[in-house]
């Protein structure tokens, strides 16, 4: 019979795997590492404090395993592949094509930004914590997490031709 | 235009709703008068809504079965390895007081491992513990340092709980304290005894397969001239008989019936 603790851990698994997947842009390696993740969570569960945002105490376990992988991986000499063929996610919900063009652009985009701009976007944006939330998962100061945060989505902005910057704007489309 | 200096990461924490009252309220009047703020907002808003609707289906799909699989077998694996952490939990705690309660005779099976770890750390009777040693010639097979008395053994098959002897060979003094069934139904006895150096040894033996095996003892030296064993002793004793899932000792005519049992 499973705890409240397992049971919210398993019911996070989706959003843990989505977080993964962003992260590293592999299925494979993400399945590996929400594994790892919820090896960790069980082993540390003393850690967590009920009551606040499990997904938020996952999610650093998760990134934390993610810079140990890396790092391991470039000791070894050992390049993550994270240009796996990735599946987008299914859109067939998008009403029409510009949407659906539109999204598939936003993802590349995204999966393009620096791994320190991405992360703060999938947090903030994606799995909706707060700055604070983010800056703690990510032990760095909030207003890194906001710099990095406005940056990422300004570069969004601009390659999907929504900054309304005019200069910028026409300086793109050339 | 001075209302227009707000630099992007305000107007990104307007747009996310993280900006404090204050804030929030001087940026939206300045929105109002300011159509090149309302598109720099415009910008962390879209592209916030369009991040979340890119990647937010991701956590439609399915969980893979292998990795459910593997994480539920983590979660079982868990929950076994916190019980035996509560038991262990629950020993420490009946070490540090001191009750001789009833023993629950429902203690489920893991106790039986753990019991015999309590027992070698309590004891230190790696050397002390020779079970069921076959063919040396003693009748009963109890063959325990300082135990390997046959009057000892003798009066494990036949005195009463609550009886205080004296073992002819040596002198020393025994005193038999109850008698209990353990989980497996084994018939149990919790004797002391007390030696002419002044040690006393606080001791439970199990009757195995026609045999007497010493389960537990301590070594303490006492404290008083009358040799009882010192509480510490006891205490450890207590700890043991719970992880073991000793019953409550038997009544005076039931542990007659099953001494008897034995002859």
């Amino acid at each position: 019979m499973p705890d409240t603790f397992s049971r919210d851990l398993i019911g996070l698994l989706p959003n843990l795997r989505r977080f993964a997947i962003s992260l590293c842009r592999s299925s494979d390696i993400a399945d590996d590492l929400v594994q790892l993740t919820c090896q960790k969570a069980l082993i540390s569960r003393d850690g967590f404090t009920p009551g606040t945002r499990m997904d938020a105490w996952l999610f650093r376990i998760l990134r934390n395993s993610w810079i140990d992988l890396v790092r391991k991986r470039k000791n070894e000499g050992q390049p993550v592949d994270i240009d796996d063929a990735y599946d987008l996610p299914g859109q067939a919900g998008a009403e029409d094509a510009d949407t659906r063009l539109m999204l598939a652009q936003t993802l590349e985009t995204i999966h393009a930004l620096p791994d320190e701009q991405r992360e703060v976007l999938l947090l903030v944006c994606v799995e909706e914590l707060s700055y604070k939330e983010t800056a703690d998962i990510l032990d760095i100061p909030i207003g890194t997490v906001m710099s990095r945060l406005a940056r990422a989505r300004k570069h969004i902005g601009e390659q999907l031709g929504i900054n309304r910057d005019p200069p910028r704007s026409n300086k793109g489309k050339g | 235009m001075s209302d227009s200096n707000f630099d992007d990461e305000t107007l990104m924490a307007f747009a996310d709703g993280e900006l404090d009252e204050e804030t929030r309220l001087a940026v939206e009047r300045a929105m109002e008068t300011d159509d090149t703020l309302v598109d720099r907002v415009a910008v962390f808003a879209r592209t916030g809504v369009l991040s979340k609707q890119a990647i937010g289906p991701l956590s439609a799909e399915p969980v893979p079965e292998a990795l459910l699989a593997d994480v539920k077998a983590m979660v079982e694996e868990s929950a076994r390895a916190e019980a035996e952490n509560a038991t262990q939990d629950e020993n420490v705690i009946q070490l540090a007081a001191t009750p001789r309660t009833p023993w629950q005779a429902s203690s489920s099976r893991w106790a039986l491992p753990l019991a015999a770890s309590v027992a070698v750390v309590i004891g230190g009777l790696a050397g002390f513990y020779l079970a069921n040693m076959p063919g040396d010639g003693a009748p009963d097979g109890l063959r325990i340092a300082q135990f390997d008395q046959p009057g000892l053994i003798d009066a494990l098959r036949t005195v009463p709980s609550g009886s205080d002897i004296t073992l002819s060979r040596t002198g020393d003094r025994m005193r038999l304290i109850a008698t209990f069934r353990d989980s497996e139904d084994a018939l149990c006895r919790e004797f002391e005894v007390d030696r002419s150096d002044r040690s006393t040894f606080v001791s439970v033996a199990c009757r195995m397969d026609d045999t007497w095996e010493v389960r537990f003892a301590v070594a303490a030296a006492s404290g008083s001239s009358d040799g009882y064993a010192p509480a510490s002793s006891l205490e450890s004793l207590d700890a043991y008989l719970s992880a073991i899932g000793a019953g409550q000792p038997l009544s005076e005519a039931d542990e007659k019936t099953a001494l008897t049992a034995l002859q």
